[in-house]
């Protein structure tokens, strides 16, 4: 068909093959009313729905890099391998500087093409952080879409895994740029799905969802600074200023409020909490504001040692106050939704005031499907559910206990001071239902003290953050709700 | 910031840009659509698998939509078009060669009118030329697509489109024992 300059002429070949499109042509003429009404549509709907740029962004890739949240629960903490150097955080590392495998799972390489060829559903891939190019007729972020005027193809970056921190993107991340651009350079391991068609991965066999780094914990910079880790703490106190702190968040599941301080400076309760239930990697912090990260959580935070409350303190605990990492925000967080707010760093009590502690507390009711009082005035059952004592607590999750709410004043104020490594909660200070200790997630109202009371517990394993000292997790009971509470109990002579 | 540079310049494109108003959305709609068998086969042609060409259709139709109040010269449609879609398939294969195993075999594609032995030997011959080979072969002596155009579609010079559709037609005669 054409003789342009391309070669030796071969009118036979070239007749044969323009001979072959116009019945490729046939063909299609009478396949498209079909296919493309199917498929014509679908791109309209796209479109109607503020078109397909994850579908775009992505269209680069062999396989999506797409989030699993469920694997990077508690569970997924990266545990020595068998082979090869250790990381910083323990984990054994190939000769390429990734792991080999994580919490069991193997680390397949962005590299390891036979390997992936047979993946599917979900599985950990590893590789180094590249700042990735792509040509496309709109970028994700681009507002607004390329004109005709600059050629209808733009170049869009984004981010994406490469075998080495000099090779080009195989892998390009999903969605936010946020959660790769903090690791540029360096080595990764995310979570990735395979998917059934390879050709086109994005559109209906996966859905777009965010990628997630499950290794290492925390970057090694954020914004240029460096981020340290709990193995560095030795040099904390030389630091000057604020300094970036990475990695994983420990904190029970249900956060008690801390007993009543006896005896510590405002200081003192401040930089060295009575019960300091929250940590990062093991290190104990002390939040200036509001610190809501779930457990597990993957962050790097603002902190700063010296802080100017340790001259408050008293001479004994000067050096533990001093020593206290207090966190001013957080700056970085592995949830791909996350971002950034000014409010995190806001200061205030992270504890809430009583009288929001009091608000927020379910008020008490006379619950309507109440069983018959017992011989003590205390419920028996509520709602079906049977009130439990002090005798004869359930082994259950969760459970009511009803009786009189004291509370636990068995120790004198201040004497003996509260041993900041111990594990188990404080000797007193504590509420009580019906005589056992009790924590609670909100402050509950004085107003309730020596009331017979219904409570629903939750027993939470808490891991406790000794200031110099591992402690192993403890149970506390913790009140959630009061769902009843009757007339005073009067006072018992001594 | 965001490195956004434009890739083809308005000669290089054909320059859709010309003159004319912006079609409005049903009609820039039906425009793709009567251009839907052309691409359609040529996708086929190009990727030798149904699903990928019909894949490449929709991606192809969903980008023009986009671009579809930028575009105001309806004749430089169809070869803008045979570029996005063509780029999309040798993107597409970059990425399949990248980090997978693509088996034409597995995704032989049925293709359609009478099953002559000439045809089944053509389709067996262009299915053995590489992809960006294949691409240029169609645009170029399938489709009809001058050099010029065709080089465009590939995103590669001309010299390189020539080259390309020299190997091809040199590999097609070899494979199908021509003189």
């Amino acid at each position: 068909m054409k003789t342009d300059d391309d070669g030796p002429a071969s009118p036979g070949l070239e007749e044969r093959l323009s001979r072959r499109f116009a019945t490729e042509l046939q063909q299609a003429e009478r396949d498209y009313p079909a296919i493309g009404r199917r498929r014509g549509e679908a791109a309209e709907r796209h479109r109607g729905r503020g078109l397909m740029w994850p579908r775009v962004a992505v269209s680069l890739l062999a396989i999506a890099v797409l989030a699993t949240a469920g694997l990077v629960g508690l569970g997924l903490v990266a545990r020595p391998g068998t082979s090869g150097p250790a990381g910083s955080d323990g984990v054994a590392l190939g000769a390429d500087g990734l792991p080999n495998e994580i919490d069991g799972q193997t680390v397949y390489r962005v590299g390891d093409k036979a390997a992936l060829l047979n993946l599917d559903g979900t599985f950990l891939l590893g590789g180094y952080v590249v700042r990735a190019y792509y040509q496309d007729v709109g970028c994700p972020d681009s507002t607004p879409n390329p004109s005709a005027d600059l050629g209808l193809m733009i170049t869009c970056s984004a981010y994406g895994l490469a075998p080495t921190a000099s090779s080009e993107a195989t892998v390009l991340g999903s969605l936010r740029p946020d959660v790769l651009s903090a690791f540029l350079g360096s080595p990764v391991v995310v979570s990735a799905k395979g998917c059934t068609s390879y050709v086109d991965p994005i559109p209906t066999a996966c859905p777009p969802v965010p990628d997630e780094v499950v290794w290492p914990d925390a970057p090694a910079e954020v914004g240029g600074e460096h981020v340290y880790r709990a193995a560095d703490q030795a040099s904390f106190a030389a630091l000057h200023g604020s300094f970036l702190l990475g990695g994983r968040v420990s904190k029970p599941d249900v956060v008690p409020t801390c007993p009543v301080p006896l005896g510590k400076s405002d200081a003192e309760t401040q930089l060295v909490p009575y019960c300091s239930w929250l940590s990062i990697d093991g290190l104990a912090i002390s939040p200036k504001g509001t610190f809501d990260e779930p457990n597990g959580e993957r962050v790097v935070a603002r902190v700063h040692v010296n802080d100017p409350l340790a001259a408050d303190c008293p001479a004994d605990a000067l050096a533990s106050c001093q020593a206290a990492i207090v966190v001013e925000s957080v700056v970085w967080r592995s949830d791909p939704f996350w971002t950034p707010s000014p409010s995190a760093a806001a200061s205030g009590s992270a504890e809430p005031s009583p009288a929001q502690s009091a608000a927020a507390l379910p008020s008490p009711t006379a619950a309507s499907s109440m069983s018959l009082l017992g011989p003590d005035g205390v419920p028996t059952a509520i709602d079906g559910q049977p009130v439990n004592r002090a005798s004869s607590l359930p082994s259950t999750t969760t459970f009511l206990l009803g009786g009189p709410l004291t509370r636990d004043t068995s120790c004198p104020i201040g004497n003996p001071a509260p041993d900041p490594n111990t594990a188990t909660p404080p000797a007193c200070g504590f509420w009580m239902v019906d005589g056992v200790k009790v924590g609670a997630q909100t402050t509950l109202p004085a107003s309730l003290e020596g009331s017979l009371v219904v409570a629903r517990i939750v027993r939470s394993r808490v891991l406790a953050v000794c200031v110099t000292t591992p402690c192993p997790p403890s149970d506390l009971l913790v009140v959630t709700e009061i769902v009843w509470n009757g007339t005073p109990v009067p006072a018992q002579p001594n | 910031m965001r490195n956004i540079t434009a890739t083809l310049d308005r000669q290089e494109t054909g320059d859709p840009v010309r003159a004319t108003a912006a079609p409005a959305a049903p009609e820039w709609a039906a425009t793709l659509h009567s251009h839907g068998p052309l691409l359609l086969a040529a996708a086929r042609a190009i990727t030798r698998n149904e699903t990928e060409a019909e894949d490449l259709v929709q991606t192809t139709f969903e980008r023009a939509l986009r671009a579809g109040s930028t575009i105001r010269e309806p004749l430089a449609i169809r070869a803008w078009l045979l570029t996005v879609q063509t780029r999309e398939a040798l993107r597409v294969v970059r990425r399949l060669r990248l980090t997978l195993r693509f088996d034409p075999e597995v995704h032989e594609l049925p293709v359609g009118g009478p099953e002559t032995a000439e045809s089944i030997e053509l389709d067996e011959a262009l299915g053995r030329l590489s992809r960006p080979i294949r691409a240029a072969v169609v645009l170029h002596h399938m489709i009809g697509l001058s050099v010029r155009e065709t080089a465009d579609a590939l995103g590669v010079t001309e010299n390189t489109a020539k080259a390309r559709l020299k190997t091809g037609l040199a590999r097609l005669r070899e494979l199908l024992d021509e003189d």
